[in-house]
């Protein structure tokens, strides 16, 4: 994997000490594998979630409107 | 069902019982082979049985008062401004590959109305009517779009101008559309992992529209036309060998369950509504018309107004009400008997022949288990379905022949079909038909997955 592959992102450093603590005899090797793990479960549970992540645009409803049109529903 | 490791659902928009069980059963093959081996019969839609919102109340057990979901448009609020697009936002209830998503099972979901925008789950959704068009994000993941674009570079969502496209050219669009969505189907079969495949295919709708007056001696504009029939029952034909090559691909631990979101049946004419409430003193415009135009809310002078209607496949009546609509009239101790007045004339209602037009009259609060979002005051099957609804105003017809959105041949029937095939226990249902309600379908599919069914859906499970 390339460096340009990852991000940095910061975290305050309080937060960081909790972290590590946590993490103590946990299996996690550092705080970065700790909270991309938590990160992932989390982004996965919320892709799961049933709401669509938008709503139509107005262009996108007047093409269903042309198309409901053209379909002879309108 | 158990001993079920997968589902695969095929949905055939519109599919009337009898075309399956009785007219072409000799011609399908397959088809037959699974009725007759499976449980089978006729599959009662719900109210109204158009396509939004039946799909929806098929693949999430909830009933159209619970979804809030009235027909593919709804009242957004109690103003009398335009109705909002019923999509994929709008539905209250988990999804089936939603709640399979939440277990870690995995679904593909191609074809399903009222799924776009899209929405995420674990595997993959392809939208189906209703998307604006092929090139909108019209999948998830997003990227998937691509694939599709390398499997069937000319996949359609949906025929367009189907109503006004020659006879012949429809046809063969239809049977283009519907061979490379079966393409799409095979491909995400064989190479995707997944625990439930929905496939729904909107081609045999689309085709009834267009020739129903060619199959069925009963409409009033019959007309025997034996090519026009052969067309029909080739695509059938098609539609029964794509089903034949699915099964080719499945193992003996896969339920299989065919079904349609409504039947078809003979579209007589049209009936129009709003000028029927005018002339019945319910609906008062600003200025009369000479011909007929759709019912615009700024046309209709509100403080002399009762009642008003939308139509479509059904007519929904909304009665004017003070303290409910900005410029109500109705007092809320009227309602009750306004209603049942105004029912009780749209029973006696009588046809362009002078006899009765056989109206069926629905109540909200009496068919659905709740009544969310902005419900109809009076649900109408004009003819019981055989004639469509206008909202147009003006003019000197109350009814016409013709369809007011451009030729048509079929509305909707209350009765699709089913069948449910467990190839391990082909034998052990009986093969006489037996009636189940649209509901049915999402428990009988989570009982099969293994997943506990309690999301208290309204229906109950295949057996």
């Amino acid at each position: 994997m390339s460096r340009t592959d990852k991000v940095t992102i910061k975290i305050p450093r309080p937060l960081y000490d909790r972290l590590k603590a946590i993490i103590q005899g946990s299996g996690f090797d550092s705080v970065t594998d700790f909270v991309v793990y938590v990160l992932r479960d989390l982004a996965a549970s919320k892709e799961e979630s049933s709401r669509p992540s938008a709503s139509l645009t107005p262009e996108e409803i007047e093409a269903i409107k042309r198309r409901l049109k053209a379909l002879g529903y309108l | 069902m158990g001993k079920t490791n997968r589902v695969v659902v095929i949905g055939l928009d519109g599919v009337p019982p009898k075309v399956v069980f009785e007219k072409w059963r000799g011609d399908l093959p397959a088809l037959s082979m699974l009725a007759s081996s499976g449980l089978h019969g006729r599959l009662r839609s719900t109210d109204p049985p158009i396509t939004i919102p039946a799909w929806t109340s098929m693949f999430t057990g909830k009933d159209p008062g619970e979804l809030g979901c009235y027909g593919f448009r709804n009242r957004r609020d109690r103003s009398y401004g335009p109705l909002a697009l019923a999509d994929s936002t709008s539905v209250r209830a988990p999804w089936l590959w939603t709640i399979l998503s939440r277990r870690r099972l995995r679904s593909v979901v191609i074809g399903v109305p009222q799924t776009y925008p899209p929405m995420p789950l674990k595997g993959a959704l392809v939208s189906g009517f209703m998307a604006p068009h092929e090139g909108a994000r019209f999948t998830y993941p997003p990227q998937l779009k691509e694939e599709i674009g390398r499997i069937c570079p000319d996949y359609e969502i949906d025929v367009p101008n189907f109503r006004y496209l020659g006879k012949e050219h429809l046809a063969r669009k239809v049977t283009e559309m519907t061979r490379n969505r079966f393409r799409l189907v095979r491909h995400f079969m064989e190479r995707w992992e997944w625990d439930l495949l929905i496939a729904v295919e909107i081609g045999p709708d689309r085709m009834h529209h267009g020739f129903w007056r060619f199959l069925d001696p009963e409409h009033p504009a019959y007309e025997r036309v034996p090519e026009y029939e052969t067309l029909v029952k080739e695509y059938y034909k098609m539609l029964d060998r794509s089903i034949s090559e699915i099964l080719e691909i499945l193992d003996d631990r896969t339920s299989i369950l065919i079904v349609s979101d409504h039947g078809a049946r003979p579209m007589k004419g049209l009936l129009r509504l709003n000028e029927w409430l005018k002339r019945k003193g319910y609906l008062r415009l600003k200025e009369d018309l000479a011909s007929p135009v759709a019912l615009h809310p700024s046309m209709v002078d509100w403080s002399h107004t009762l009642a008003w209607a939308e139509g479509g496949y059904y007519g929904r009546i909304y009665l004017n009400v003070r303290g409910r609509e900005p410029h109500g009239i109705v007092p809320p101790s009227r309602y009750g008997e306004l209603r049942g007045q105004l029912a009780q004339e749209l029973v006696e209602m009588v046809g362009p022949d002078g006899s009765p037009l056989g109206n069926r009259v629905l109540i909200p609060e009496e068919i659905y288990r709740a009544t969310a979002g902005i419900p109809p005051d009076i649900m109408l099957y004009a003819g019981d379905l055989s004639y469509r609804v206008s909202a147009s105003v003006g003019g000197e017809e109350i009814f016409s022949l013709t369809n007011d959105t451009g030729p048509d041949d079929a509305n909707h029937d209350i009765w699709g079909m089913y069948i449910l095939y467990e190839p391990w226990r082909s034998q052990g249902f009986s093969p006489t038909a037996k009636e189940a309600s649209i509901l049915d379908i999402a428990p009988t599919i989570l009982e099969a997955l293994g997943v506990d069914v309690d999301f208290q859906m309204g229906g109950r499970l295949l057996e």
